[in-house]
């Protein structure tokens, strides 16, 4: 429509605009719904993070897979641990299978593990499904006194950890309350790759709660040459590589069956890795359709063939499998639930060091 | 001797086959093309080369590795080139590591020496990009050993020097600066703490969770009081410049440049240096290499902030050298240097690059390719930059009622970038207000700059060097040279001062009965806030509120100190005269640190109510994106503002508007798909979503 039309006031302005509009929304209803649309993909982290890295490969494979073709354009959203990312899904996304999001597998547990609330329930959303599954380890320098996991028992290990809610903080600090173990956690480091850094110059002896697939990725020479090892598996079924070098997982050094169950109640997690949710109340036919096609992208031989590339493990999880994990974790019992949340929550002062 | 004789070799001739490597015309065009996308998010002030980087990272998949990083890093190289045009045509810095440049590149301007200030801020990003380069060039060798010396003690220790630069930045006002600068910190404490978890100010709010993002918080310190000034005073931001003018401008920023080139290496090394220590922000390294520049350069301390073509050339070589200094933890560790070296290193995977020693050894060509890379990129960023020069000098020229709106539209958009949410709306304009309070009152700003950046590395790796050394790490001995240095580097100018009073003596008798003055209304919101501020960090556990308690303790013994000092002290020059006038006679003789006012000649009734004015059209903004989302409220501004103020003509608000708004659709809706707010006007009538950032 020509701008002349629109001189005058403004007023005239926004009326343009609304004829615009109306013109352009007109569509025909034969068509598949996702024909033509575009969906948008929140990210719950800032762009280039592993997060991002994972949600941008999705989307530039998973609109082939939705009848209709429609494009996916990732948006980040990052903030409080993707919980921002997660309310926005819940409470403002669209609900018509628009909107998609991608937050971190804490966000899912925040009201079981936490003790900071949340204006919204992740065990309402709808799971799309998991990208991958982690599993979280704990390794030491190889110099170390401590050789094994059996020792950590017995002397103090140093580990390095970001801050409280992250994994390198959550799971040693969890071993600690429920198996007795002695890490000695070192916090304030910015992310992981600080952590190993700290590693490499000796500041830490180890470090509790960071993925194998990352690490082994950058750091291969470690592990080959022993300079690193890893310790124990954090995680309720333990990764296939690492089950063959028979290292163990920390749930069979559970001394009790509620030992058991806390600390695979906080390893689930692990278990849904990078976790797709919609916001509750969308249509069940376009889930449908969506979670098909979530499953169909990530077994697609050109994703997978990037991900290697890119070092990126895929392991999708489906998401109706996903929604029942989530269900029962969230229907576990409540004296299970309190003693992880308490076995978490934040160590005192640092005045008073904990040996 | 032969071990180091073949080294060099080897080094050499890595270096030469990269430079041939790089030379091939197809990657040389990846160059170009990277580097004119920096230049224009560069220029687009509040977008760094962040969310271009990131964007662009899947089209490099399928390039060879020498072509992949050709384009990212001159995508990340040349953002730092760009920047400083807003800040020295509007005040307004381009991103985070260019606020500097303001504070001596806007009074250029204004003085008509645009041209020559834009064109020292190109040589002298050129030179200290290249300077960055060359000295991660020849320092690859002993890079592992050097990074692996670098403890969290050391990192502490650095961040401790960062922040005693204070003293020189707090200029004739020591006691504001060091109030402004606890006040940052504390604002850095905002969000939840690494060491407990607890959630510091965060006012039950998830937008505080990780803190304020830097880009509102600058944007709203910096530019908006230079914008609000620009209503005031009613004025094109510079006289009329004739065409000879801005070419022979041009060449004298170039000659100051060569003149000065023993200052730009410093500075190039202090931005390549801070850039390469993985775990301190690089965004203060303006502030540092300006602060430094005032402490060495001679006569510095009397024309620093006035328009001094030195703090031009300081603040712009440090803030492009500091990305060839985030390469240095990247390749040697894997551990990213910057936001955007964090996206490189995903490059690094899907080539089958593992950081590390094999990059300083069987990879050196490509490391060395990417150090070509980032000179070359600066060169030719430079290169493009100076074309257009011209034209950018003379948009100084412009009346206030064509550059305002469409300034300050991009000002929103960019805020909302940042964590795209309100609260960065809200964040932009409390920081405005607060910012142009500050300007006016003569409280200095880059010291709260300083506190917000240094403010968490310091409190994180105290807590890192307390609990894995207890306090032995005291006597490490890089900690112990740097922290003697910033003692000293904070009590000489203090004791300077005194002397120069006359002693503490003199000092103590030249006090008064106790006098009010409505300015003092500034330090007393300062003293009311920091201490509501405490308050409220008492009920925290023992290591969240430890470090906020002792710096706000430390901000209200010194703003109450200055209080006192406004109340009693006995005025030097008469207390007549605007309030700007009246402000800087409080002061003293020694220079201001910041920009200089210059709505003084007007009467306080005009500053306040056009203020009031400019405040209200900010707060109209944000209203009408609530009702109807920012893209058509950055039109329907435009056109209220340049009628209103004006009256501008239609024939060119029309194109004005649609050019812009063209401009924003397509750099923030289409290119980095901002995921706008939620409108009234998407609920009532959803069929106008389709209507851009109408959600």
């Amino acid at each position: 429509m020509p701008i002349g039309v629109c001189v005058r006031p403004v007023a005239t302005a926004l009326a343009c605009l609304l004829v615009a509009a109306s013109a352009a929304t007109a569509q025909s209803a034969t068509e598949p719904f996702y024909k033509g649309k575009q969906i948008s993909m929140v990210v719950g982290s800032s762009a280039g993070g592993g997060y991002d890295t994972y949600a941008r490969l999705l989307a530039r494979t998973m609109g082939a897979s939705i009848p209709g073709n429609p494009s996916i354009v990732v948006q980040n959203m990052s903030g409080a641990g993707s919980n921002r990312a997660a309310g926005f899904i819940y409470s403002v996304a669209p609900k018509d299978g628009t909107a998609i999001g991608a937050i971190f597998p804490g966000a899912v547990l925040q009201p079981l593990l936490s003790e900071q609330p949340v204006p919204h329930d992740p065990s309402k959303l709808v799971y799309l499904g998991s990208a991958n599954s982690d599993v979280y380890v704990c390794y030491v320098r190889s110099d170390a006194p401590v050789k094994a996991f059996k020792d950590v028992l017995t002397q103090e290990l140093i580990v390095g950890a970001s801050n409280p809610g992250a994994t390198t903080y959550d799971l040693p600090l969890l071993l600690n309350s429920v198996l007795g173990t002695k890490f000695r956690i070192v916090t304030g480091y910015p992310g992981s790759r600080e952590i190993t850094l700290a590693l490499e110059r000796g500041e830490v002896q180890g470090a509790c709660g960071i993925g194998w697939t990352g690490i082994e990725a950058m750091h291969p020479e470690w592990f080959a040459k022993d300079t690193v090892r890893v310790l124990v598996q954090l995680s309720n079924t333990g990764h296939n590589d690492l089950n063959k070098r028979n290292i163990p997982r920390a749930g069979d050094f559970a001394r009790s069956d509620d030992d058991r169950k806390v600390i695979e109640l906080v390893f689930s997690q692990g278990v849904f890795g990078r976790p797709y949710v919609l916001p509750p109340g969308v249509p069940p036919e376009r889930i449908a359709i969506l979670r098909t096609a979530f499953v169909a992208a990530l077994n697609d031989a050109g994703l997978r063939a990037e991900a290697a590339k890119m070092q990126l493990d895929v392991d999708p999880m489906a998401g109706g499998e996903l929604q029942t994990l989530i269900t029962s974790i969230y229907a576990t019992p409540q004296h299970l639930i309190e003693r992880a949340r308490q076995a978490l929550s934040a160590k005192p002062a640092t005045s008073s060091p904990q040996r | 001797m032969e071990g180091i004789g073949a080294e060099a070799a080897f080094m050499a001739a890595a270096a030469g086959k990269a430079f041939v490597t790089l030379m091939e015309p197809h990657r040389l065009m990846y160059l170009m093309a990277g580097c004119m996308m920096g230049l224009i998010l560069g220029i687009v002030p509040g977008i760094g080369g962040l969310a271009g980087t990131a964007m662009l990272l899947p089209f490099t998949f399928g390039m060879d590795p020498y072509s992949a990083f050709a384009l990212l890093l001159g995508l990340g190289a040349t953002t730092a080139t760009g920047d400083p045009i807003p800040a020295i045509l509007f005040g307004v810095p381009g991103g985070a590591a260019s606020a500097a440049t303001v504070l001596d590149g806007f009074p250029m301007a204004k003085r008509g020496e645009a041209g020559r200030a834009l064109s020292a801020a190109y040589m002298s990003s050129m030179m200290g990009g290249i300077f960055g380069a060359m000295l991660l060039a020849v320092s690859i060798p002993i890079l592992r050993p050097v990074m692996l010396y670098l403890g969290s003690p050391e990192l502490l220790a650095f961040s401790v020097l960062g922040i005693s630069m204070v003293a020189v930045l707090s200029g004739s006002a020591p006691l504001r600066g060091v109030a402004a600068g606890c006040l940052g910190i504390m604002i850095a404490m905002i969000g939840s703490d690494p060491q407990t978890g607890t959630l510091r100010w965060t006012m039950d709010s998830l937008y505080l969770w990780d803190g304020l993002p830097l880009t509102p918080v600058l944007l709203g310190l910096f530019a908006l009081p230079e914008l609000c000034d620009l209503l005031i005073a009613r004025t094109t931001i510079s006289k009329e410049i004739d065409k000879d003018n801005i070419y022979k401008g041009q060449w004298q920023g170039v000659k100051d440049c060569f003149e000065n080139w023993w200052l730009i290496v410093r500075c190039s090394w202090i931005g390549g240096g801070i850039g390469s220590i993985p775990g301190i922000s690089a965004s203060v390294v303006d502030w540092l290499a300006y602060g430094h520049a005032l402490k060495t350069e001679k006569g510095a301390h009397l024309t620093f902030g006035k328009g001094d073509v030195r703090g031009v050339i300081a603040s712009e070589s440090s803030n492009n050298a500091k990305e060839g200094g985030a390469l240095v933890p990247t390749v040697a560790f894997g551990v990213p240097g910057s936001a955007t070296m964090a996206i490189l290193l995903g490059a690094f995977l899907i080539h089958g690059l593992v950081p590390g020693p094999d990059m300083l050894h069987k990879n050196l060509d490509i490391t060395y390719a990417m150090v070509w890379s980032v000179a070359l990129a600066n060169i030719l960023g430079a290169g493009a930059c100076y074309a257009f020069s011209p034209q950018f000098a003379r948009l100084a020229t412009l009346r206030y009622t064509l550059i305002l709106p469409a300034v300050l539209s991009v000002v929103y958009i960019g805020a909302f970038e940042a964590s795209r949410s309100w609260g960065d709306m809200f964040a932009l304009l409390l920081f405005g207000v607060f910012g142009w309070l500050m300007k006016q009152f003569k409280w200095p700003r880059p010291p709260l700059v300083l506190g917000l950046v240094l403010g968490d590395s310091i409190e994180r790796y105290m807590f890192i060097s307390i609990e894995r050394y207890s306090y032995s790490w005291l006597f490490r001995p890089v900690v112990a040279i740097l922290l003697l240095m910033a003692i000293v580097g904070v009590v000489r100018p203090f004791l300077a001062d005194v002397r120069q009073q006359g002693g503490i003596g003199k000092l103590l008798r030249s006090f008064r009965m106790p006098q009010f003055k409505p300015q003092q209304l500034f330090t007393m919101f300062f003293i009311a806030l920091i201490a509501t501020m405490v308050a409220a960090a008492q009920p925290w556990a023992f290591a969240a509120k430890l470090v906020p308690i002792i710096v706000g303790s430390l901000a209200l013994l010194v703003a109450g100190l200055s209080l006192f000092n406004e109340l009693c002290r006995k005025p030097t020059a008469a207390a007549t005269g605007s309030l700007a006038e009246q402000a800087q006679a409080e002061i003293g003789q020694k220079i201001h640190m910041d920009i200089e006012s210059d709505t003084g000649h007007l009467p306080l009734r005009t500053i306040v109510t056009r203020s009031a004015r400019f405040f209200a059209y900010l707060l109209a903004f944000m209203a009408s994106m609530a009702v109807i989302g920012l893209i058509p409220t950055a039109a329907i501004f435009v056109i209220v503002f340049m009628r209103l103020e004006g009256p501008e003509n239609w024939k060119l608000i029309i194109p004005y508007v649609v050019v812009l708004l063209l401009g924003i659709y397509v750099a923030f809706d289409v290119f980095m798909s901002l995921p706008w707010p939620p409108t009234l006007l998407g609920k009532l009538v959803p069929a106008l979503k389709i209507i851009p950032s109408v959600q």
